[in-house]
């Protein structure tokens, strides 16, 4: 319990930590830590209940994005901002360190099993971003689709660009 | 739409607008949001048949200029770190302009205002580094006093990325190489002075500043979004980026060990 505790104080730390090197404004740090710490205790939840790894990625980016868009509602701000630093906890980084790592050491099926999990682990973010990206934005409470245009009013513009 | 004047404003337009996208873009703005951005600021200044191609590392843009020729700007952007104050400047700047911030001048300056924004100076900087590199390192599975020692590697991996490497000018890929020798070489040494126990959860906590995993995950992101070529090449600078860093930290390991 006591290692959980300290386990979720850390990823606050880390999340708030790169959200400062990334240049996030200060009055958003304190919710981009919230982010990350909310993503790892879904991460760790997921696994305690026996999910695998990818299962647990998925389920904490999905959630984190989720709540990156409410947060993007509340503070009138971009949902990237929110997303950046608080997938950082859920990344891959240390697997496609280890994969390059044990490929030079010719470690061959290390490195591939490192690659796999970091392949895996990137496509379940992945998905799980765009899951929560598709979710109309009138959960979130946004009256139109793009989400940056919500102060001005759209110009009734789609995607393509056609008039 | 044929006098001389709108023609000179449109052409300025058009600038502003390639600019407004190339700062976005290199400051980490999403692909799909920053064509977006580009298409609605374009339509709000009146532009005619703009259309824009975003990719990872260029953007080209066209639109009818006179109402007969097609007028046309590329430009190449280069893989960069990515800076959240920045890209939020940036977007408010394109909500005012769709909401009527309309001088071509002004525009300019708020530009160039924006692209040399910091949120915070370089002490800042290396606490963050610091912190979190202790962070991760415990994440990891590192006990707290590697945490710590991971701490100090971090700030002294960020004090010679902040302070040496502007200096030395070299290639991306030796930078990468020379930070990770520096940051690894400083975990093997505070480890031999008895700091930690682990010194490979140490290590991954010290080089974490450095490693791709955002650039991993965005690029997986773009290939889920059928953005195969920009998926491609975050995809390759990833891997150089990890390959890099293993060099380096195996040549520490090598030459301390």
């Amino acid at each position: 319990m006591r290692e959980s505790l300290f386990q979720l104080l850390a990823a606050f730390v880390g999340t708030v930590s790169f959200a400062v090197l990334f240049g996030t404004p200060g009055r958003y740090l304190m919710p981009c830590g919230a982010v990350g710490l909310l993503g790892w205790a879904v991460y760790l939840a997921v696994c305690g209940l026996n999910g695998t790894p990818a299962a647990a990625v998925f389920v904490a980016s999905t959630v984190l994005s989720v709540c990156s868009r409410y947060l993007a509602r509340f503070y009138k701000a971009t949902t990237t901002l929110f997303l950046t630093s608080g997938i950082f906890t859920l990344v891959p980084g240390a697997g496609i360190y280890y994969t390059a790592h044990y490929t030079i050491m010719g470690d061959t099926r290390t490195a591939l099993s490192y690659g796999l999990t970091s392949f895996k682990t990137a496509v379940a973010i992945g998905l799980g971003i765009g899951v929560a990206y598709c979710l109309s934005p009138r959960i979130f409470g946004w009256h139109r689709e793009a989400e940056l245009w919500k102060e001005s009013g759209g110009t009734g513009q789609d995607r393509t660009g056609t008039p | 739409m044929s006098h001389p004047e709108t023609a000179v404003s449109q052409r300025k337009y058009f600038e502003l607008v390639t600019e407004l996208g190339r700062e976005m873009l290199e400051n980490g703005g999403e692909i799909f949001r920053t064509g977006d951005v580009m298409r609605y600021t374009a339509h709000s200044l009146g532009l005619e048949n703009f259309h824009a191609f975003v990719i990872a590392n260029g953007i080209f843009a066209s639109m009818l200029a006179e109402g007969q020729t097609y007028s046309c700007h590329v430009q190449y952007i280069s893989l960069s770190p990515v800076s959240i104050c920045r890209l939020e400047a940036l977007n408010t700047l394109s909500r005012r302009i769709v909401a009527g911030f309309r001088d071509p001048d002004a525009i300019r300056q708020e530009l160039e205002r924006i692209s040399t924004m910091e949120s915070y100076g370089n002490r800042m900087k290396i606490l963050g580094a610091g912190f979190g590199s202790g962070g991760f390192c415990y994440l990891f599975g590192g006990s707290l006093y590697d945490s710590v020692t991971a701490f100090l590697a971090g700030v002294i991996l960020y004090l010679f990325l902040l302070y040496l490497i502007p200096r030395l000018s070299l290639p991306r890929i030796m930078c990468t190489i020379a930070s990770s020798i520096v940051a690894a070489s400083a975990c093997i040494l505070l480890h031999r002075m008895g700091m930690g126990h682990k010194l490979d959860q140490i290590t991954i906590g010290a080089i974490f500043p450095l490693v791709p995993g955002i650039a991993l995950t965005n690029s997986f992101r773009n290939f889920l979004e059928n953005d195969y070529l920009a998926g491609l090449v975050r995809l390759a600078d990833a891997l150089m980026t990890a390959g890099g860093i293993a060099i380096g930290v195996g040549v520490a390991a090598m030459v301390l060990g």
